[in-house]
């Protein structure tokens, strides 16, 4: 039997080979005739291209992030680690015993808002010699291996096994999720967990919800190799899955946190699409904004003729803007449709996520200057609209 | 700013998301293409095809569904890669890409993740410099002189580097370190 080793190789996912700076190709170049094509092809947003931003990552795990790769089929060996030491919510401790030692997690900040659960966890590292790391989910002993030697973790100045060779870690702790922050002792706080849902998809006050994180514990060898633990090669890390239980408080509600704001008397026709919008209103609690926008049929021929084509293409959005070409800060208003526009409906409930906990904050103080809020609502992926409204509160 | 998000802001056709994309991105896209077009196409070719590759994405937003777009990106830019060079007659021709191994019964016959277990674990096996020279001729399919000129050593060494990690795949897909 004979096999060709480039079809063999062909369905894994491996990194490219580094690439020396003076060989890398202009970032510059690449947008400049990408955008030119897209100008050419007259498929190129009316919310204009402001000057792009140049971000540097300079926090290790932040960088780490956002080259996280490979999230295909997990073929870590799965255990169920142990916990002990159930507290009350907040400050939940749960002690998860690895062979490097004990991995302390605590609940620091539970909200729930009637319909959405979150909270915020500060995870401690076993001694000062193991670094915390956070991949995605999935194969993350295969990325760990990736980042390992990957110089565009830190930014393209360091690989991560120099950097643990100059700070002087010996092991990495690999925890499976991406939002975080790290405090200056090292200690990761990571928000929006995932989380175990209960049957219905909410809780009632007083109920326990879990989260789950997928741990991998990681020792390294001096080249790099054989870096997981037990004698597994570095495709079988080990992956452990803690679970964190988080009682739900009841002093949460939605009805307490909510804010509703309106934009009426709109009265913004789209012939193309047979609708007037007549108005928005947005309800924010402190873990999201809940959009819903109501329009009319001006014109029911045009609209049940495109209503097939609605309902068949991509979800339609509905995005806020502070000014033409700018999103609000963090990024927190827009969201996707929930459901097809039925014909004869009126009114479309639109789910607008934002980044919990700083988000809602951050829409209030834009919304409460009562300045024009430019909207972009996108119906599909041809029928694209812009206008201006004021939100009151 | 999340993937994810990013990705949203594009099925809105929000060409700053697009942008900020390119910036995240066009180094890793860059990379790829390199890899496997360098010498084969001038600079300014690989700059396009790696711009083709974040227009794909962005028309490809409305149905693309991924918390992290490295995986995607990474597959349409080999395959982008690969295949333009198909269009130009300019493959790589690979050094004894095939590799002789015992019949099985259709019992004994690995599954596809078995197989892909083996493979990698191989590769694991390897030491850094043969796994580099390996992967860079197999997968990212540069020629010897390629790998030669890039990595600083003589053909002849890439060859027997080539040698070592075919012997050692055949020997993980052949049972041999299975069967003790």
């Amino acid at each position: 039997m004979t096999k060709r080793i480039s079809a063999l190789l062909e369905e894994l996912t491996l990194p490219p080979p580094e690439l020396s700076q003076d060989k890398a190709l202009s970032c510059e170049n690449i947008r400049e005739i990408a955008i030119k094509k897209l100008n050419d092809g007259g498929e190129f947003s009316p919310v204009a291209a402001p000057k792009p931003k140049k971000k540097r990552l300079t926090i290790l795990l932040a960088a780490a992030i956002i080259v996280a790769l490979l999230s295909g089929t997990a073929i870590a060996v799965r255990q169920a680690l142990r916990y002990e030491d159930i507290a009350e919510t907040p400050g939940t401790t749960v002690v998860a015993k690895t062979p490097l030692g004990n991995v302390t997690f605590t609940v620091r900040e539970t909200i729930y808002d009637g319909k959405k659960f979150e909270f915020t966890l500060a995870v401690t590292p076993p001694n000062p010699q193991t670094l915390l790391f956070s991949t995605t989910e999935g194969d993350m002993a295969e990325q760990l291996r990736m980042f390992y030697g990957d110089r565009r973790v830190l930014d393209g100045e360091i690989t991560l096994a120099q950097y643990m060779a100059e700070h002087g870690y010996t092991t990495i702790l690999v925890l499976g999720f991406a939002d975080y922050t790290v405090e200056p002792d090292g200690t990761i706080v990571c928000a929006g967990i995932n989380h175990l849902w209960s049957g219905s998809g909410t809780y009632a006050p007083g109920e326990t919800a879990y989260a789950k994180i997928d741990v991998l514990e990681a020792v390294l060898g001096a080249d790099g190799n054989q870096m997981f633990g037990g004698t597994d090669s570095a495709a079988y890390g080990m992956v452990k899955t803690v679970t964190i239980p988080v009682k739900v408080s009841g002093k949460y509600t939605q009805e307490e946190l909510i804010t509703t704001y309106t934009a009426d008397n709109i009265n913004h026709s789209i012939p193309e699409l047979g609708i007037r919008v007549d108005k928005i209103v947005i309800n924010s609690t402190v873990t999201q904004s809940y959009g819903k926008i109501y329009w009319t049929i001006a014109d029911s021929d045009k609209y049940y003729s495109v209503v097939p084509a609605l309902r068949t293409n991509a979800p339609a959005d509905l995005f806020f803007a502070a000014q033409a070409g700018q999103t609000l800060p963090n990024d927190m208003l827009y969201g996707s449709l929930n459901e097809p526009p039925l014909p004869g409906s009126r009114n479309v409930v639109l789910d607008v996520s934002n980044d919990w906990y700083v988000g809602s904050d951050t829409v209030f103080a834009v919304l409460n200057e009562s300045t024009p809020i430019y909207v972009v609502l996108s119906i599909d992926m041809k029928n694209y609209e812009t206008f201006t409204v004021t939100f009151t509160k | 700013m999340k993937d994810k998000t990013l990705l949203a802001r594009l099925r809105r056709k929000d060409a700053a998301a697009l942008s900020e994309l390119i910036d995240k991105y066009s180094a890793y896209v860059g990379t790829v293409v390199y890899g496997i077009c360098a010498g084969k196409l001038p600079r300014e070719d690989m700059e396009e095809l790696a711009a083709d590759i974040f227009l794909t994405l962005w028309k490809s937003a409305a149905t693309l569904r991924a918390d992290t777009l490295t995986p995607w990106l990474g597959a349409v830019a080999r395959n982008a890669a690969k295949n333009r060079l198909r269009q130009q007659n300019q493959e790589s021709e690979l050094f004894e890409d095939r590799i002789e191994l015992p019949d099985v019964s259709p019992e004994e016959k690995l599954s596809a993740q078995e197989e892909r277990g083996r493979v990698l674990a191989a590769l694991e096996q390897l030491a850094p410099a043969d796994r580099d020279v390996f992967v860079r001729h197999y997968y990212w399919r540069q020629t010897v002189k390629m790998i030669a000129n890039e990595t600083g050593i003589n053909e002849n060494t890439v060859k027997t580097r080539l040698v070592r990690g075919r012997e050692k795949l055949r020997a993980a897909l052949s049972e041999e370190e299975y069967n003790d």
